[in-house]
């Protein structure tokens, strides 16, 4: 059996997401195989006239019902209601999704304005989750599964404009010049938060 | 440049969420795209709303006061050029900063578009398949001598069932005889009575069996059955059309 299908089978088995580094020790085989694998199932099985879609958040996978079948699998599977979202929340979500993941200070630079219950309450909702990677001495957040699920998308790749707003030179300016200042109050004691 | 008019045209900004979203309501409102001479124009403005609003929030109140320096910065450059602060300089330029914010605005009305459509992906629900090991968990305290005790047992309770096919046959075999015993009396007699028919019957069986016997023959028309009131006895007699055949070879063929 191919990895693809072997990766395939993983997920639909456990139905939960799976780190790339997971899956290269269950099936024994080198991270950048498994990367390729996902790559080639990314395009394969969400290209098919299947039901079910493949869907990558940062290095993690998961098998899920492509967003067309919403509304008879909605029948028998119930999701959690999420309601509407506020518009700092909305805001937060974004930059999140295209910029992610992101530190605080990171995210306030571009909203110009301190979110650290707006993290709080994503985080509660269960639409944004800290990293493992600390930047700057910070945790960084980045949007979840949820979220993806939410708006029945691949990937954060698939949302408008992601290339010019992922890549846009200016957000990257936006924040180095962030970085510098943060550099200099990093060298003063106790920044904490 | 002239901005005598400004404040007296007054627009009214009904909430904000921050200091970038209350200039950029600004700057939209005045029709105008995110430039330097644009932020300049709406700087009066927005120190207004800080000093007047009283929604913005104590924590949120040096958000306001940093992009409100900045406005201050930039229109004074406008007017001296020469003007160059290094403090100010540093940091990231408002308008830039802005424009981006303005980009991520929109692409947040986007995201609230999906975000309502409902054209959700479903992860499978955990629950629907668990895989069941299957092994030997005898409780403790279990000997062989305990375990063959119970499976005696387990034969004992299976041997009944076992036995039910000859149990039937059995019976079958003795509706027959019962039958032929009714039907040889009521042609030597002519009439009987379902009395004298089961008194000699040795079990309560054997009188169902007899009574299950009458009802065959009155089924078979081969006779008569007369009951004068409710427990009394039954009457069994002949039946004036009855057919010449063996009855046993209808019923039990």
């Amino acid at each position: 059996m191919n990895l693809e299908a072997k990766i395939e089978a993983i997920l639909f088995a456990a139905a939960k997401p799976f780190s790339v580094r997971r899956l290269a020790e269950l099936t024994d085989e080198a991270p950048k195989d498994i990367e390729a694998a996902i790559t080639a199932m990314l395009e394969s099985l969400n290209d098919a006239e299947s039901g079910v879609m493949l869907q990558r958040n940062g290095s993690e996978v998961e098998l899920v019902t492509r967003p067309e079948a919403a509304e008879v699998v909605a029948q028998v599977v119930k999701a959690e209601a999420q309601g509407e979202l506020s518009r700092p929340s909305l805001e937060a979500l974004t930059i999140l999704a295209y910029r992610g993941p992101l530190t605080r200070p990171e995210l306030e630079q571009v909203r110009g304005v301190q979110s650290s219950m707006i993290l709080r309450n994503l985080q509660l909702r269960g639409l944004v989750e800290e990293r493992e990677d600390v930047r700057l001495g910070q945790p960084t957040y980045a949007v979840t599964f949820a979220f993806l699920n939410h708006l029945g998308v691949a990937s954060i790749e698939e949302l408008p404009e992601y290339e010019s707003l992922r890549g846009s030179a200016a957000v990257s300016d936006v924040l180095a010049q962030l970085e510098s200042s943060v550099d200099s109050i990093e060298e003063l004691p106790t920044q904490s938060v | 440049m002239s901005y005598p008019t400004l404040m007296a045209v007054t627009f009214q900004v009904d909430s904000f969420e921050g200091p970038l979203d209350l200039l950029l309501q600004l700057v939209e409102q005045e029709e105008l795209d995110v430039s330097s001479v644009s932020l300049a124009k709406v700087a009066e403005q927005f120190l207004h709303y800080v000093q007047s609003s009283k929604t913005i929030v104590p924590e949120e109140l040096a958000d306001f006061l940093v992009i409100a320096a900045k406005l201050m910065y930039l229109k004074s450059k406008l007017l001296i050029p020469s003007l160059i602060d290094e403090e100010l300089e540093e940091g990231p330029d408002l308008e830039t900063q802005l424009r981006e914010y303005q980009r991520f605005v929109a692409a947040s009305r986007e995201i609230d578009t999906m975000w309502k459509a409902g054209n959700r992906s479903f992860v499978r629900e955990q629950r629907a398949m668990k895989r069941t090991e299957v092994a030997f968990a005898p409780p403790p305290g279990v000997t062989l001598e305990s375990l063959a005790a119970l499976m005696h047992r387990v034969i004992a309770r299976i041997e009944p069932i076992v036995r039910l096919p000859k149990a039937s046959i059995e019976r079958a075999v003795s509706i027959q005889d019962k039958i032929r015993d009714l039907f040889t009396r009521i042609r030597s007699h002519a009439t009987t009575s379902f009395h004298t028919f089961v008194k000699d019957a040795g079990s309560r069986t054997e009188a169902i069996i007899s009574f299950l016997a009458l009802l065959e023959l009155v089924k078979q028309r081969f006779v008569v059955v007369d009951q004068k009131a409710l427990f009394h006895d039954i009457d069994i007699s002949s039946s004036p059309d009855a057919p010449q055949h063996d009855p046993l070879a209808e019923s039990f063929a």
